[in-house]
């Protein structure tokens, strides 16, 4: 883990976000009909929800390594991804609803997408809820990994398969997933979209990491003071 | 007019992001202060200097 105190990668993090902010303000999008010069909020919008799924997806990993393991530094991991992961999904659920009230004049629509994303991360604020009652560590790491497995399983099942059988959703990427699929996004987007999403998983790591870090600081201070 | 506008908008926004990743590099700071501290304080107790 040594490379998460080097600074080149968040350097490079800080470099992306700040081109992907000069370049999607300024730089040309094709002027389409109802979504017009809010096709520019796909940098941010779809950035920060893939680099939510990112996190959420390291989360998993962890607490099946915890699970297998025992090793409570999985279990503050996974808890850290977790934390991100619901301010990533925060950011991109507000984005979303700024985008919404230009192209569909509202800030939320009764949408089988809309509806599940705010399920999903309901699903996850429960596992904040769960860790809170649970006192003894190794207890509330089972339980936060084995809810966290069920927590994504859940997530996926709402933002992915219950939105596609509803077959009525007003949210692009119904077929696929949005923006990713050739023909989705127009060329001259790409230059800026690509680097958005490298630069939002490399900002979601970074806070990831530092959440984790502090964690541990904490962890092993209270070991030192019970030994 | 409007392009004047956009280009204060983004240079607002990209100075609003430096100044939250200016706060993520000194958390950074912080963190690996407390880091070395922490690993030094536990060498100590190891060794038994801390007793």
């Amino acid at each position: 883990m040594k490379h998460i105190t080097h600074k080149w990668w968040k350097i490079t993090g800080t470099i992306l976000i700040v081109y992907v902010i000069a370049g999607g303000f300024l730089f040309e999008v094709p002027n389409l009909p109802v979504v017009q010069q809010s096709i520019r909020n796909i940098y941010f919008h779809v950035g920060m929800w893939f680099g939510m799924l990112f996190i959420l997806l390291v989360a998993l990993g962890f607490s099946i390594r915890f699970l297998l393991y025992q090793l409570p530094e999985d279990d503050m991991k996974a808890l850290a991804a977790v934390r991100t992961g619901l301010l990533f999904g925060a950011l991109g659920l507000l984005t979303g609803m700024v985008w919404a009230k230009f192209t569909w004049g509202a800030f939320w629509v009764n949408d089988p997408k809309l509806n599940g994303a705010a399920l999903g991360m309901l699903v996850y604020l429960a596992y904040m809820v769960l860790r809170g009652s649970v006192e003894e560590e190794e207890k509330r790491g089972r339980l936060a990994a084995v809810y966290n497995i069920f927590a994504f399983v859940l997530f996926f099942v709402f933002i992915m398969i219950i939105p596609r059988m509803a077959a009525a959703s007003i949210h692009p990427g119904v077929d696929g997933n949005p923006a990713l699929s050739v023909g989705d996004l127009a060329p001259e987007m790409r230059k800026v979209f690509f680097p958005a999403m490298a630069g939002w998983f490399i900002m979601a790591w970074w806070l990831y990491s530092l959440l984790y870090r502090s964690s541990r600081i904490d962890h092993r201070i209270s070991e030192l003071n019970n030994n | 007019m409007a392009e004047g506008k956009i280009i204060v908008v983004a240079l607002l926004l990209v100075i609003i992001f430096l100044g939250i990743t200016a706060f993520l590099f000194y958390l950074e700071k912080r963190i690996r202060a407390s880091e070395i501290k922490l690993k030094k304080l536990e060498e100590e107790k190891n060794t038994g200097k801390g007793k």
